[in-house]
C-alpha cells in the first residue's frame, strides 16, 4: 500500500507540472473537438502530432496524445445525443436513447449523465490501471481467436436484444449487416465479393460512412420530409439542464455496470472496446424492469454505454503499457512515439521508468477531471445551438457529415457511400427497421469470419476448439442462454395466444 | 397542418396492404436478397467443408429473403402494423440531400473544399423549402470559412482547399 | 429549368387539388397565395427567384478560380508535397515515414505531409501515386512488403506496370527482424532446437504472417525449404503486426518474423523469445541472439527496408533534389537519434543510381525467391 502511495505521489508530481498540465489541457480540448465532429476520430490527429512529440519529453507527449484519445470519447456522445450522429462505433448506441431524450427536451440531462458517467468510468479505470495492470493484461492475453469468435456470437445475439420492435425484422437487419460486412475480399479464397471491380472496396465498406449515412443523413432526410425545417430541432421546451433525482437514481447503477463491462472488454485488443457500449446497452435493456422504455429515452441507455466506452478506452492502455501490444491504432501510434524516445513499452517500464508510468496514470485522472470541467458548461452552449432554426442547422450538419467522412481516409468513394446509405437510412426509418442491429452485424461479421477462420487453422480444422477452451465454452453457453431468454417471451406469447383461442 | 405521419386507426386487413410499413420492409428484404443473389451469381460456392467465395453470402441472402417473407406473412395475419402515408412522395429531400453529398464528393479533390462546400450548401438548400437566397449565401460563406478554419487550420488535416492550380 | 417546370405543372393542375392527406403547401399543392404569385411571374415560395440570380455569380467565381491556374510557376517545391503511406496510422512504416517527412520539411522549407491510404497490400497507395501528376508533389513511402513483394506477387492485380511506372527516390531505413518464438507450450529455446522440433513435428508448428504474400510468409517458407523441407502451418493475420504479436504471446502461433522494435515489451515480459536476428551483425541489446548467417542461412536477408518512391515520369532534376533531401534527412542528428533508439539501421550513403541498382537487385531476388518456393497466391 505504501508503494502505491509513493508511486501516486511521484505520478502527480510529474503530471502537475505546468507544462504537463498544459499538454493535458490541449489534448483534452482537441480531443473534445474531434469527438464532437462526426467522422473524424482521434487517429488522424494523433498521427499528425506524432512527429511533434519527438521534441517533447516522452511523458509530455504521451499525456497530450492520451488526452486527445479519451477526450474524443467524451465528445462523441455530444453529436450522438444532439443530432443522432455517431462519430465512432462506440457512440452508435448512445444515439438510440440519447437522441430520443433530446427530442423530448431532456438533452441537457442526457449530456450531463454522459459526462458524469464518463468521468466516473474514467476514474475507476484509471484506478484499475494503477492497481491491476498485470493481471488485467493477462486476461487480455488469454483471449485468442476462438474466444473472440464466441464473444462475437454472444454479441450478435445481443444485437437482437438491441431492437425494440419486431424480432424477425431485427434478425433480418442483422443479416443485412453481416452481408454488408462481407463486401470486400474473401480472406480464404481471395475472391472479390460485391466489390463491383472497385479496388477501394476490396477491403470492405468503412464503418464511418455507413453509420453517418444511416443515422445522420437518414435522419436529415426524414426531418425534411416531415417538413420540420421551419422549426428548431428540439420541439419540447427544455426544462432543465441537469438530470432529475429520479434520473440519477436510475442512472448510477447503469454507470457502475457499464464501467465494469467496459473495463473488462477494453483490455481485449482489436475489437473489445467496440463491443463495450453495445454490450452495456443490451445488458441494461435486458435487466431493466420495463424494457419498453428503451428506444424512447431511457436514461440507462445513455449512462451504461457512455461509461462503458470510456472505461474501455482507458483500459485499452493496459496491454500497451504492460506488454507493448497495441489494442487499436492510437495505441500503436503511442508506441511509435515512445519508441522514438528509445522507450519500449513493456513490464520494464514500470520498474525502469516509474516517473513515466505513474505520471501517465496520474495525468489520466487529471485529464478526466479537465474533460468534465470542459464538457459540463458546454452543455448550455450545445442546447442553445439546438435552437438554431433547422432549415439552417441541417445544412451545417450535412456539411460536417460529408467532410467528416472524407477526412477519415481522404476517400471520395466513402462520401458517396454515405449519400447512398442516407437514402437507405430514410427507407429504414419509414419501414420501421432498426439500424442499430444492422450496424452491429456489420461490425461483427468480418471479425467473426476472420476469427472463425483463424481458430480453425489453429486447431487444424477441428471445430471442438471452441468448446475445449474454457473461456470460449463459457461465452458460447452464455450466448445459448441469452438466445433462450430472447426467444422465451415470444414463445410464451404464442402459447398464450394459443390458449386464448383454444 | 403538419402530419407527422403515422395513421394508426384500425383498417381492414386487406385494405392498403401494400402500404403497410412491415410489408414494405419485408419486400425490401426480399429485394435486397434478390439483388445479393444476382450480384453473386458467378461466385464459386463450394461445399460446407471447402467454402467458396459465394457460400456465405448466398446463404445469408436466402435467410434474409426468407425472413422478409416471414415479416410479410406476419403482417398479413396480424395486421397490426402502421400504414405509410404519402409523404414518401416528397422527393426533394430524397433527391437533393444525397445529391449534395455526392457533388461534394466529386468536387472536393478537384475543386477544393471551399467550392465543394458552397456547392453542397446550395444544392442541399434545394432540399428544403422556403430558403431565401440571401440566407443560403450567408450560410455557405460562413460554413466554408468555418470548415477551413476548423479542419484545415485548426486540425491541420490534409484537405485540398482550392482547386489544383 | 426546374422552377419553370414546376410553374408549368401548377398551371396545368389548376387550383386547389384535393388530396386525401393533409400537407403543408409545397411544390405540388397550391395555396391561394401561391397561385397569385405564380400568375405574377414570381416563384411559388420565397427563395426561388433569388436562387436564379446566384447562379451567374457562382459561374463567374468559378471562372476566376480556373484562371488563377495560370499562376504558380515558382521553382520546385512551391506547394505542399504529399507522401502516401500504404498503411493505417501507427505501424512502423507509418511512424518512420512521419518522422522522415518532418525532417524533409525542414530541409526543403515546404510542407510535406503524410496521407494514409491503406488497403490491398499496398496496391491502392501504389496506384494512386503512380497515376498522380509526375510533378514531384506526390510521393510514396513504402516498405519491403508493399514495394518489394506486392509488385512481384500481385502484379496481375495492379493496373499499372510497377517496373515501368514507379521509380525509387531513396532508401530510408533498414529494420532488422527477429525470428521470434513463443514461450507458451513451445519447448524449443534456440534456433537449432526449433529446426529439430519442426522437422520432428511436421504440420504442428504454426507461423504467423500479415497475410498471403507478406514478407513473413515468404521468409518462413524460404527458411522451411532451405532447412530441408519443414512443414509448418501458415496463419495469416488480417490486422497485421499487433494481431501476430498477441497470438504469439498466448501460444496460438509459435513463430514469426517480426521487426526488432515492437516486441521488446513482450520479450522483456518473457512471453516471446528471439531465436535469431536477420541483420548484418549481432545487435548490441541482444548479444546472445545469433545472426541468421551464424545460424547457417546466410542467404536469407530478411531485414525490413523502408524507401521512398515517385512516379517514373517525374523529371530527373526533381528526383535528384528529393534524393538529396531524403539522404540529408537520413544523415541528420535527429534521425540518427531515432534510428539508434528504435533499433533501426540508417541507409548506406549513396547516389540515386546506387538506389536504383539496389532496388533492381531486390526485385530480382524476390522474383527468384518466389520461384524457388513456388508460391502461388490463392486467387
Amino acid at each position: 500500500m505504501y508503494d502505491l502511495f509513493s508511486n501516486l505521489i511521484l505520478g502527480f508530481s510529474v503530471a502537475m507540472t505546468p507544462a504537463n498540465l498544459g499538454f493535458a489541457l490541449v489534448g483534452c480540448l482537441v480531443g473534445t473537438l474531434i469527438g464532437v465532429l462526426p467522422g473524424i476520430g482521434p487517429v488522424a490527429t494523433v498521427a499528425m502530432l506524432l512527429p511533434l512529440t519527438f521534441y517533447l519529453e516522452p511523458v509530455s507527449g504521451l499525456i497530450m496524445l492520451a488526452g486527445i484519445f479519451y477526450g474524443a470519447q467524451y465528445g462523441g456522445s455530444t453529436t450522438a445525443i444532439l443530432v443522432n450522429l455517431p462519430g465512432e462505433t462506440s457512440s452508435v448506441v448512445t444515439c438510440i436513447d440519447g437522441h430520443q431524450m433530446a427530442k423530448q427536451g431532456r438533452a441537457g440531462a442526457a449530456l450531463a449523465i454522459a459526462a458524469l458517467g464518463s468521468f466516473f468510468a474514467g476514474c475507476v479505470s484509471t484506478l484499475l490501471i494503477a492497481l491491476f495492470s498485470p493481471p488485467l493484461a493477462k486476461v487480455g492475453q488469454s483471449f485468442g481467436a476462438p474466444e473472440y469468435f464466441s464473444l462475437m456470437v454472444l454479441g450478435l445475439i445481443a444485437a437482437v436484444v438491441l431492437a425494440h420492435g419486431s424480432i424477425v425484422k431485427a434478425v433480418a437487419m442483422v443479416i443485412f449487416g453481416l452481408l454488408l460486412g462481407l463486401v470486400g475480399t474473401d480472406g480464404n479464397t481471395g475472391g472479390q465479393r460485391f466489390t463491383f471491380g472497385l479496388i477501394t472496396l476490396a477491403d470492405g465498406i468503412g464503418f464511418v460512412p455507413v453509420a453517418i449515412g444511416v443515422f445522420g443523413v437518414g435522419e436529415i432526410i426524414a426531418n425534411l420530409v416531415r417538413g420540420e425545417e421551419q422549426r428548431s430541432l428540439v420541439q419540447a421546451k427544455i426544462t432543465r439542464l441537469w438530470p432529475t433525482k429520479e434520473e440519477f437514481k436510475l442512472a448510477w447503477p447503469a454507470t457502475l455496470r457499464g464501467t465494469a463491462l467496459g473495463s473488462i472488454l477494453g483490455v481485449l485488443p482489436g475489437g473489445g472496446a467496440t463491443l463495450s457500449s453495445f454490450a452495456a446497452y443490451a445488458f441494461e435493456k435486458k435487466i431493466a424492469r420495463d424494457p419498453s422504455r428503451f428506444g424512447r429515452g431511457a436514461i440507462e441507455g445513455v449512462a451504461g454505454p457512455e461509461s462503458a466506452n470510456n472505461a474501455g478506452a482507458q483500459t485499452s492502455f493496459i496491454p500497451m503499457l504492460t506488454l507493448g501490444l497495441p489494442g487499436n491504432a492510437v495505441m500503436a501510434l503511442m508506441i511509435g512515439a515512445l519508441t522514438i524516445h528509445g522507450i519500449q513499452p513493456g513490464p520494464q517500464v514500470m520498474t525502469e521508468r516509474p516517473a513515466l508510468f505513474w505520471g501517465m496514470v496520474a495525468s489520466m485522472w487529471i485529464g478526466n477531471l479537465m474533460l468534465l470541467v470542459i464538457n459540463l458548461p458546454l452543455i448550455g452552449i450545445w442546447v442553445q445551438l439546438l435552437k438554431v432554426p433547422y432549415r439552417v442547422l441541417y445544412l451545417a450538419i450535412l456539411l460536417f457529415c460529408a467532410i467528416g467522412v472524407y477526412t477519415v481516409s481522404n476517400n471520395t468513394l466513402d462520401v458517396i457511400i454515405t449519400a447512398m446509405f442516407g437514402v437507405l437510412g430514410y427507407i429504414f426509418i419509414k419501414f420501421e427497421c432498426e439500424p442499430a442491429p444492422m450496424l452491429l452485424g456489420f461490425v461483427l461479421g468480418p471479425l467473426m469470419e476472420e476469427n472463425l477462420r483463424r481458430a480453425m487453422r489453429i486447431s487444424g480444422g477441428d471445430p471442438m476448439i471452441f468448446v475445449n477452451r474454457p473461456i470460449s465454452l463459457g461465452l458460447l453457453v452464455a450466448a445459448a442462454v441469452l438466445l433462450v431468454i430472447v426467444m422465451l417471451p415470444a414463445i410464451r406469447a404464442k402459447r398464450e395466444e394459443a390458449f386464448q383461442e383454444g | 397542418m403538419t402530419n407527422s405521419g403515422m395513421d394508426t386507426s384500425p383498417v381492414p386487413p386487406r385494405g392498403q396492404f401494400f402500404l403497410r410499413a412491415n410489408v414494405l420492409a419485408g419486400l425490401m428484404f426480399i429485394a435486397l436478397a434478390v439483388l445479393g443473389l444476382w450480384l453473386s451469381r458467378n461466385y464459386p460456392v463450394g461445399t460446407a467443408l471447402r467454402m467458396g467465395t459465394g457460400y456465405v453470402p448466398r446463404l445469408l441472402c436466402w435467410i434474409m429473403g426468407g425472413l422478409g417473407v416471414v415479416v410479410m406473412v406476419q403482417e398479413f395475419v396480424a395486421s397490426d402494423g402502421n400504414i405509410l402515408t404519402g409523404e414518401a412522395l416528397l422527393w426533394r429531400p430524397l433527391v437533393f440531400v444525397p445529391l449534395s453529398i455526392v457533388i461534394f464528393a466529386l468536387t472536393i479533390e478537384r475543386l477544393g473544399v471551399v467550392i465543394a462546400t458552397v456547392l453542397l450548401i446550395v444544392i442541399g438548400a434545394l432540399a428544403g423549402r422556403g430558403m431565401r437566397a440571401l440566407e443560403v449565401a450567408i450560410t455557405a460563406v460562413l460554413l466554408a470559412a468555418l470548415t477551413v478554419g476548423i479542419f484545415v487550420w485548426g486540425l491541420a488535416l490534409t484537405i485540398p482547399v482550392w482547386p489544383e492550380w | 429549368m426546374l422552377e419553370n417546370r414546376i410553374a408549368a405543372l401548377r398551371r396545368k393542375q389548376g387550383h386547389a387539388l384535393q388530396f386525401k392527406l393533409v400537407r403543408t403547401p409545397g411544390p405540388f399543392i397550391q395555396s391561394p397565395n401561391e397561385n397569385k404569385r405564380l400568375q405574377r411571374g414570381q416563384g411559388a415560395y420565397r427563395g426561388e427567384n433569388d436562387m436564379k440570380r446566384i447562379r451567374p455569380a457562382l459561374l463567374i467565381a468559378f471562372c476566376l478560380v480556373l484562371a488563377a491556374e495560370a499562376y504558380g510557376q515558382a521553382p520546385y517545391p512551391n506547394k505542399p508535397i504529399k507522401v502516401i503511406v500504404p498503411y493505417a496510422p501507427g505501424g512502423l512504416t507509418d511512424v518512420v515515414a512521419r518522422y522522415f517527412t518532418e525532417q524533409v520539411r525542414r530541409i526543403l522549407g515546404q510542407a510535406v505531409y503524410v496521407e494514409n491510404k491503406p488497403g490491398a497490400s499496398g496496391i491502392i497507395a501504389i496506384e494512386e501515386m503512380a497515376r498522380a501528376r509526375p510533378d514531384g508533389y506526390t510521393l510514396m513511402i513504402g516498405n519491403i512488403s508493399t514495394n518489394g513483394l506486392t509488385p512481384v506477387l500481385l502484379a496481375k492485380k495492379m493496373k499499372i506496370d510497377y517496373d515501368r511506372d514507379v521509380q525509387i527516390i531513396a532508401r530510408l531505413a533498414d529494420v532488422p527482424v527477429f525470428f521470434l518464438a513463443t514461450t507458451t507450450d513451445f519447448p524449443p529455446k534456440t534456433f537449432a532446437e526449433f529446426l529439430a522440433y519442426a522437422k520432428a513435428n511436421p504440420g504442428k508448428v504454426r507461423f504467423g504472417s500479415a497475410g498471403a504474400g507478406s514478407y513473413q510468409q515468404i521468409n518462413t517458407e524460404v527458411l522451411a525449404k532451405r532447412a530441408g523441407g519443414l512443414e509448418m502451418v501458415h496463419i495469416p493475420f488480417k490486422e497485421g503486426g499487433s494481431g501476430i504479436l498477441h497470438d504469439l504471446g498466448n501460444g496460438d502461433i509459435h513463430v514469426t518474423w517480426f521487426n526488432v522494435t515492437n516486441p521488446v515489451g513482450m520479450i522483456k515480459a518473457g512471453r516471446v523469445r528471439p531465436l535469431v536476428v536477420a541483420a548484418p551483425q549481432r545487435l548490441a541489446q541482444y548479444p546472445d541472439v545469433p545472426t541468421i548467417a551464424e545460424a547457417g542461412f546466410p542467404g536469407i536477408k530478411a531485414a525490413q527496408w523502408v524507401a521512398a518512391f515517385a512516379p517514373a515520369a517525374t523529371p530527373p532534376e526533381i528526383v535528384e533534389l528529393l534524393h538529396d533531401a531524403f539522404a540529408k534527412a537520413a544523415a541528420s542528428p535527429e534521425m540518427n537519434d531515432i534510428f539508434q533508439k528504435g533499433g533501426m539501421i540508417a541507409p548506406p550513403p549513396g547516389t540515386l543510381a546506387d538506389a536504383r541498382n539496389w532496388l533492381r537487385g531486390e526485385m530480382t531476388m524476390w522474383r527468384q525467391v518466389a520461384e524457388e518456393i513456388n508460391l502461388r497466391l490463392e486467387d
